[in-house]
């Protein structure tokens, strides 16, 4: 777990450095796939729905791209903190 | 001897719902409003006048019944409002007045209307149209507004302007899309000059004899009635004349999928799914689509010479 979670914060690292710091994640997908977006939204907004769109998957679409994994990795390392064995 | 062969989609005129039946249901819904039920459609009535008098054009023959208003404005596409069907509710806090239309760009005159100023300068008439999304749904709608050639006479294009562009409205504080900031707004559209002067290219500033409500693309919108739905911009703010193919919104984000002309052609796909069969809003029948949906005998001839470009996509 340790090591994933320093995986995803080198990614988010390396995300930032290459693409810049500014960069949101939904800009990212866009440039790499122009037809995804739109597709996953139609998908959640028609078939799950409406508002997951707006409340959940925008504001994380929002964010700069390295964000995610940065948060990703501090989020297992808080978990294998809190599921470490404690001496007593 | 002259034989009047009647094409699949023209159906008798004894079919067409009669006008007082709307209105009579209309006169129903209105009482329903002063009981302050919602409706979708009359949400900003109050904002907006109602439309100045005027008769309707019979020489469009629509050959389907009228889809019911209700289903007519509560299923829809406007992506600045989301991509589900039920964007009527978000788009009635988009306001409508005031409004201005800015019609710029290689013209004599260019000018920039309050809309209803528009309103009192252009012939108004109501024209039944059908509608066909590239979605494979379809209405039938009775939509009040001008020909754009009308506004084309006011402003002049010069002999320069090969393609006019549409812009939609971008409003952040009502459109909750615009947030994705990676697509390319505001939502343009576009047409060759031959296009936009064709007598069916009609600007809608209504529809079932009322203003067009925000979902519809209120308060303005253009329509092409034999090219799919994406192409009829709507909630437009400018028109641009020009000498360039304007990059279009679906066209730039999908063009595997969606092309700058989008005519009506049941013989060629969507890259995932079908466009030989339309399903009609309201009773979900299935029709067989029609080629130019069916006003091949006024288009046809506009893309003589064209063949090898991407027409019907």
């Amino acid at each position: 777990m340790r090591i994933l979670a320093w995986l995803l914060i080198l990614l988010g690292l390396l995300v930032g450095f290459v693409f810049s710091f500014g960069e949101p994640l939904g800009a990212l997908i866009f440039a790499w796939d122009q037809s995804l977006l739109p597709r996953l939204q139609a998908g959640v907004q028609r078939y799950l729905l409406p508002w997951m769109w707006d409340l959940l998957f925008l504001p994380i679409l929002e964010r700069p791209a390295w964000v995610a994994p940065v948060l990703g990795g501090c989020f297992l390392f808080l978990l294998r903190w809190l599921i470490a064995p404690r001496p007593r | 001897m002259h034989i009047h062969r009647r094409p699949g989609w023209n159906r008798p005129e004894s079919e067409v719902t009669p006008r007082e039946w709307v209105m009579g249901r209309r006169a129903l819904i209105g009482a329903g409003a002063m009981l302050a039920l919602p409706t979708p459609g009359r949400a900003q009535l109050g904002a907006v006048p109602p439309l100045p008098p005027h008769t309707r054009n019979d020489r469009y023959p629509a050959g389907r019944a009228l889809t019911a208003e209700r289903e007519a404005t509560t299923y829809n596409n406007f992506y600045e409002f989301g991509s589900h069907k039920g964007i009527w509710r978000e788009a009635q806090r988009m306001p409508r007045r005031p409004w201005r239309l800015a019609v710029d760009g290689l013209v004599e005159t260019p000018r920039e209307f309050d809309i209803d100023e528009l309103i009192r300068l252009m012939p108004i008439e109501e024209r039944i149209y059908r509608l066909r999304c590239v979605e494979a749904w379809a209405m039938t709608v009775p939509w009040s507004g001008f020909p754009l050639k009308a506004l084309m006479d006011l402003v002049r294009p010069l002999g320069s302007a090969r393609y006019v562009a549409f812009q939609t409205a971008a409003l952040p504080a009502v459109m909750p899309g615009l947030r994705q900031s990676w697509f390319p707004w505001p939502h343009m559209e576009g047409c060759t000059i031959a296009e936009a002067a064709h007598e069916l290219t009609f600007m809608a500033i209504g529809m079932y004899g009322q203003p067009l409500p925000a979902q519809n693309g209120g308060p303005i919108r253009v329509l092409f009635p034999w090219k799919y739905g994406f192409k009829s911009g709507k909630s437009l703010v400018r028109i641009t004349f020009q000498e360039q193919r304007p990059a279009t919104f679906w066209a730039t984000v999908q063009p595997q999928e969606y092309g700058f002309w989008a005519n009506v052609n049941p013989a060629v796909p969507h890259p995932r799914w079908s466009q030989a069969t339309e399903r009609l809003l309201g009773t979900q029948e299935r029709v067989p689509t029609v080629i130019w949906n069916g006003y091949g005998e006024w288009v046809a001839d506009l893309y003589r010479g064209l063949e090898g470009e991407r027409l019907f996509a």
